[in-house]
């Protein structure tokens, strides 16, 4: 028999394929549900930028798979199974005694107490008690899955920003998501971000069908999906409607309103005062004051924490241990708070007061960071230029999960999980931004091999 | 013949690079086996469970005894949790169990994610040997309306505490009320009556706190307490004033020496009764004669009592100080060689306090013993 014969490929392949899938069915399936996919998003891609996207997708799956597979090699044989974060405990356990209760099978008394247990609760432990009841427990199958649940939102916003900011700008993005350290770790984690980041990503691609879509019908399935999105990421995350909802219409409004120039440039003088004017309104600062006590009273609760902390309020709520005292905050103390909220999000942890090693190693991905706020100027202006709409969405959802994060945090390693939330929608408008700043740079040194590598969108030509 | 020739074929027959292929699909079933071997968790399973029988009378600890066990397990017996898994080796853990009510249990072995084995009914608790004595309450039926209150008669059951076994007079309802710690209050209760009695009641003996306590109805019997009762009236509030064997009192003879302020002993009469709220059917102490009635005298000593915080605790404040031997006649019980009366131990050099309703007179006893 001749071994490269078709039939016998097909047969090896088979036969390999029924090997892993008996070894674990959830990595055959989750793999082969990204095949379709990146055949959706690489459509329309030229030859070399074809080729980049799916060696960088290969690559980010590889390494994904690896580094479950090492999980699995090195896993300590006196416990069920091994995890890469505390907290994945909570979903690798609870999820089989939910399914297993779902399907009648005993288990012990004192996990019954758990399943159902308030703290912790998430749509995303259902998923993966579904998801178990289907192909039975996957420890390391979970790990799979959030990992493929992860590089899909990747290629979804890829596939979502390229036709808008250019082929450079989104596959750069494509890979800061797929390759920066921190969300690594989250994706190959049975945490609950890969699935809500997959969900956002869906959710900010039906919201700019909102407007785009080309028939009425479309429209409103777009709307649909927007609302079913937010509500998916609700019960996710406590607050993901209010920012899919605050993301979209922001996002929207802000499209709408760069259209025109004359609509922008008035908007611009208008806005001030519609903000000061509704700001002098008793019912309103109620409001805003009350919602700003409640995120420092939050930011307190943080503080409290195991682990490295930073401080946002005043020095004398801090003094007397009184959680309660933050809401007494005057509107200038409240002030206070926000704007130093707003900077310690932007750069906690600063290099110079790391203090463990294990911190240390994370100075690499901080500086990363700085980069992409120092990246976002441009990137917003390049992108306003190019497409308001997507910008804007990118911007207004990315800031409403900076704002909720900034408000309530304290922890800085619970900063640096969270701060996940908001980089999937800032890394495009950064990439972005590096692209402008590099044509610019070029164009002002007059360098004509430089001008002769810029595309006809103005971005860097593929090397 | 070439061993390898021109086309790749080994000895003519096999393509080189085929043959490679193929030793090293062959080759996978070993490694296949290993992988296998390797990293396959071995079925845990339950063999015995020592002791298999225990007494139902707290805490325990027991084995289980299994093959393939694990340090994240845990053991169940029926519903009940295992408090703790000790994982000794593959074969042997320890489980502490809280006290489980009586009766046999599956033993049941869970990994991370479900039940694993079972051994049916390997585990039983035996109920302890129930304790019941009989002792006689004294006390009072108490906010009975009137109109009902003779049925409640000698004879009649108390259902879940006892028979009545003599009655007294009914009067206008009081209860004896908690008002805070050491606070006890009479409160009278309009429109009810309450009805003194003697009730043979069986109580269970239960362990507690290191002491034995004696329960009836869930309730702990002790002076003051209230048991709710089902009677032939309806639910009635039985309030325990006294409580007693079941022996026959025996009339004692207590010689007493009471100290006082003179005017306090000139009230003492002979025939004076003392103030039990039980006293218009049970035997009562009672003055039977002052034995000798001494004269007064002035200028005999105080005691004091120095309390642990240094404060003096003076038993008695009176400025003009007497005493006088009085003999009381005390339906008393014999209880492990010591005479009791009313849960009062009466022993000579110990303290008894008189009460009537006039007076209340302490001293100390002389002398104890039955009444010739």
């Amino acid at each position: 028999m001749n071994l490269k014969s078709p039939v016998a490929i097909a047969v090896a392949a088979g036969l390999l394929l029924g090997v892993v899938y008996t070894l674990s069915p959830l990595t055959v399936l989750c793999l082969g549900a990204l095949v379709p996919l990146a055949g959706w998003a690489s459509r329309g891609l030229s030859a070399r930028e074809r080729r980049w996207f799916f060696g960088l997708l290969a690559l980010a799956i590889a390494l994904r798979l690896i580094a479950i597979g090492a999980l699995f090699l090195f896993a300590d044989p006196s416990q069920p199974y091994a995890n890469f974060f505390g907290d994945e405990e909570l979903f690798k356990s609870r999820t089989v005694w939910l399914r297993n209760t779902g399907l009648g099978i005993p288990i012990s008394p004192a996990d019954m107490i758990y399943v159902f247990d308030d703290v912790g609760q998430s749509s995303h432990l259902y998923l993966l008690a579904y998801v178990q009841a289907l192909v039975g427990a996957a420890p390391y199958g979970n790990n799979v899955l959030n990992a493929c649940l992860f590089v899909a939102a990747a290629v979804v916003l890829y596939r979502f920003v390229r036709p808008a900011l250019g082929g450079v700008p989104a596959l750069a993005g494509f890979a800061f998501l797929c390759f920066l350290p921190s969300l690594f770790s989250w994706s190959v984690s049975v945490l609950k971000e890969p699935l809500y980041i997959l969900v956002a990503a869906i959710e900010i691609s039906c919201a700019a069908q909102i407007l785009r879509g080309r028939t009425g019908l479309l429209r409103v399935l777009a709307f649909a999906g927007v609302v079913l999105c937010g509500y998916a990421l609700g019960s996710l995350r406590a607050g993901g409607m209010v920012l899919a909802a605050a993301g979209t219409i922001g996002g929207c409004a802000l499209a709408l309103i760069l259209a025109r120039p004359r609509r922008a440039l008035v908007s611009l003088m208008v806005a001030p005062i519609i903000l000061v004017a509704a700001l002098m309104q008793p019912r309103i600062q109620d409001r805003v004051m009350e919602n700003v006590r409640y995120a420092a009273f939050q930011h307190w609760g943080h503080i409290a924490t195991p682990g490295f902390t930073y401080e946002l309020l005043d020095p004398e709520f801090y003094v007397d241990g009184e959680r309660r005292s933050v809401l007494t905050m005057t509107p200038s103390q409240a002030g206070r708070f926000v704007i130093r909220a707003l900077a310690s999000y932007s750069t906690v942890p600063v290099p110079w007061q790391i203090e463990s090693r294990t911190a240390l190693a994370f100075l690499p991905e901080q500086i990363i960071w700085y980069g992409v706020i120092l990246l976002l100027p441009f990137g917003l202006m390049e992108g306003v230029r190019r497409d308001a709409l997507v910008t804007g969405l990118l911007a207004c959802h990315a800031l409403g999960a900076v704002i909720m994060v900034a408000l309530s945090g304290g922890n800085v390693g619970t900063l640096i999980r969270h701060r996940g939330l908001a980089l999937p929608y800032l890394v495009f408008l950064a990439a972005l931004g590096g692209c402008a700043l590099v044509r610019q740079m070029a164009a002002r040194a007059g360098a004509r091999s430089a001008e002769s590598s810029l595309g006809s969108t103005g971005e860097p030509a593929w090397p | 013949m070439a061993i390898v020739d021109a086309e790749g074929r080994v000895f003519g027959r096999w393509n080189l690079l085929d043959a490679l292929v193929a030793v090293f699909v062959v080759g996978l079933i070993p490694l296949a086996y290993g992988a296998y071997a390797l990293f396959r968790a071995p079925a845990a399973q339950l063999a015995a469970v020592e002791p298999a029988k225990v007494l139902g009378t707290g805490n325990y600890q027991v084995t289980v005894r299994g093959i393939n066990l694990r340090p994240y397990m845990r053991v169940s017996f029926g519903d009940h949790q295992g408090r703790t898994y000790k994982f000794m080796d593959p074969t042997r853990a320890d489980i502490d169990v809280d006290a489980i009510e009586p009766g046999s249990y599956d033993v049941i072995l869970y990994d991370h994610a479900q039940e694993r084995s079972r051994l049916v009914q390997a585990f039983t608790v035996e109920a302890p040997a129930k304790a019941t004595v009989e002792v006689d309450l004294l006390g009072m039926v108490t906010n009975v309306p009137a109109a009902t209150i003779g049925r409640l008669t000698a004879g009649s059951d108390l259902p879940g505490l006892g028979q009545i076994q003599r009655v007294g007079k009914a009067s206008p309802s009081v209860t004896k009320v908690t008002m805070g710690a050491g606070r006890l209050f009479e409160l009278p209760v309009s429109g009810s009556v309450s009805l003194p009695m003697v009730v043979r009641a069986k109580c269970e003996l239960v362990a507690k706190n290191g002491f034995a306590i004696c329960v009836a109805l869930g309730v702990n019997l002790m002076p003051d307490v209230i048991v709710q009762v089902p009677s032939s009236v309806g639910t009635v509030f039985f309030q325990v004033d006294q409580i007693r064997t079941v022996a026959n009192p025996r009339q004692l003879e207590v010689r007493v020496r009471l100290v006082g302020d003179r005017e306090s002993l000139a009230r003492l009469r002979v025939g004076d009764r003392e103030d039990q709220s039980f006293a218009a059917i049970a035997p009562v102490p009672s003055v039977a004669a002052a034995a000798e009635t001494i004269p007064a005298q002035s200028g005999v000593s105080v005691s004091i009592n120095v309390n642990a915080q240094g404060s003096i605790d003076p038993i008695l404040a009176a400025g003009n100080v007497a005493t006088r031997d009085v003999t009381l006649l005390v339906p008393g019980e014999e209880t492990a060689g010591r005479w009791s009366y009313a849960g009062r131990d009466l022993q000579v050099g110990g303290q008894l306090t008189f009460k009537t309703q006039d007076y209340a007179l302490r001293g100390s006893v002389l002398s104890v013993g039955p009444a010739r």
